[in-house]
């Protein structure tokens, strides 16, 4: 249903081509929705890990069979995602936009041993790479491009380092899958589960219009 | 680290200086509308020049893996460890090489050839091991 919706509006938005200065304006608004987008997902790996980073400690990771050097790398993962939380925070608020919050809670129902924090560490971080291969191109300004390439590369970085730690092939593809952002959400879709109809729904219903109109542009 | 890459490709970069065909990308803002021949043009440098990357790593990797197979203990690695990695990372950048070329030959653009690379400063698989650190965290 939403993709008739937008296909349409897609259809229109092709028909009546805007004034330069419009679609200038228009341009730096899409902008603001994809990195809002990117933001979301942001929230939440960094809610995901400072929750679970803080919930095992180095001895469990040895308890576990894991090198102790896994433990402070988990701490590391979870800085750097909360670094990209603020990069983009920064970024839209550069634009004039209003950043997206975190939502007030996110559901990890589900995730109460190491080995399960883990293996959804790699699902979020495999989730990640694939939505910024996905909606980089979306992105008008080409540094906002280079921004999101070296957000998106270092969650490459993390994708492989837990695709490693739960023993599957940590470089699994010869070029990675780039996600439409309905996939995207849809994959993460589980962990927002109680962010219910606050700025999150609103925030990515307009950036998927938003995204898919422009779309219909170029 | 740079310094290290470049001395890896020096031989590729005077041999292409003479020929006159180094990419140089000029990044231009592409609009929404058809691309003008130039932008076309500007599309096919940056092409190139990652190209140009992933020739490097693949005959990296296409010399190495098979030689240092062999002789895998001289660095105390474990072969059974890193060999089934190393055979992929040989691979997916092998693919990459022929991706890029296939997204200039579409473009109409002549893919850059792959170059004579001196890799003497390699000499045993930890040295190997270094190299492809580095040259991985460049190709990005």
């Amino acid at each position: 249903m939403r993709f008739h919706h937008l296909l349409a509006a897609a259809a229109v938005a092709v028909t009546t081509l805007p004034s330069l200065a419009t679609a200038d304006i228009s341009k730096e608004n899409n902008d603001i929705d994809v990195l809002n987008f990117a933001l979301t997902l942001e929230h939440l790996g960094a809610n995901f890990f400072s929750t679970f980073a803080g919930a095992f400690n180095a001895s469990a990771y040895t308890a576990a069979g894991y090198s102790s050097d896994v433990y402070n790398n988990v701490q590391m993962v979870a800085q750097f995602e909360q670094a990209h939380v603020n990069a983009l925070t920064s970024a839209i608020q550069q634009l004039g936009g209003s950043p997206v919050p975190a939502c007030s809670s996110y559901n990890y129902g589900g995730i109460f041993s190491l080995e399960s924090f883990l293996a959804t560490a790699r699902i979020i971080q495999n989730n990640d790479v694939s939505a910024y291969d996905g909606t980089v191109s979306y992105l008008s300004s080409t540094s906002l491009q280079q921004t999101a390439a070296t957000i998106a590369t270092v969650e490459g970085r993390f994708a492989s380092y837990f695709n490693n730690l739960v023993n599957e092939v940590p470089f699994p593809n010869t070029e990675d899958i780039a996600y439409t952002p309905y996939q995207t959400l849809s994959n993460a879709n589980a962990f927002l589960t109680k962010c219910g109809t606050t700025a999150l729904a609103a925030t990515v219903a307009v950036s998927l219009s938003d995204i898919y109109s422009l779309h219909a542009f170029t | 680290m740079h310094t290290n890459t470049l001395s890896l490709l020096y031989v590729c970069v005077v041999y292409k200086s003479t020929q006159g065909t180094l990419p140089v990308p000029r990044i231009q803002v592409a609009g929404a509308r058809a691309q003008t021949p130039q932008e076309t043009s500007n599309d096919i440098a940056i092409l190139n020049f990652a190209l140009t990357l992933e020739h490097l790593e693949s005959n990296f990797y296409n010399t190495f893996v098979p030689y240092f197979s062999s002789e895998w203990s001289q660095c105390g690695c474990s072969e059974t460890e890193y060999l089934p990695y190393l055979t992929l990372i040989q691979e997916h950048e092998n693919a990459h090489v022929q991706l890029l070329t296939a997204a200039i030959t579409s473009l109409g653009g002549n893919p850059v050839p792959a170059c004579t690379y001196d890799f003497s400063s390699i000499t045993g698989p930890a040295a190997f091991l270094q190299t492809a650190a580095l040259l991985e965290n460049t190709g990005k």
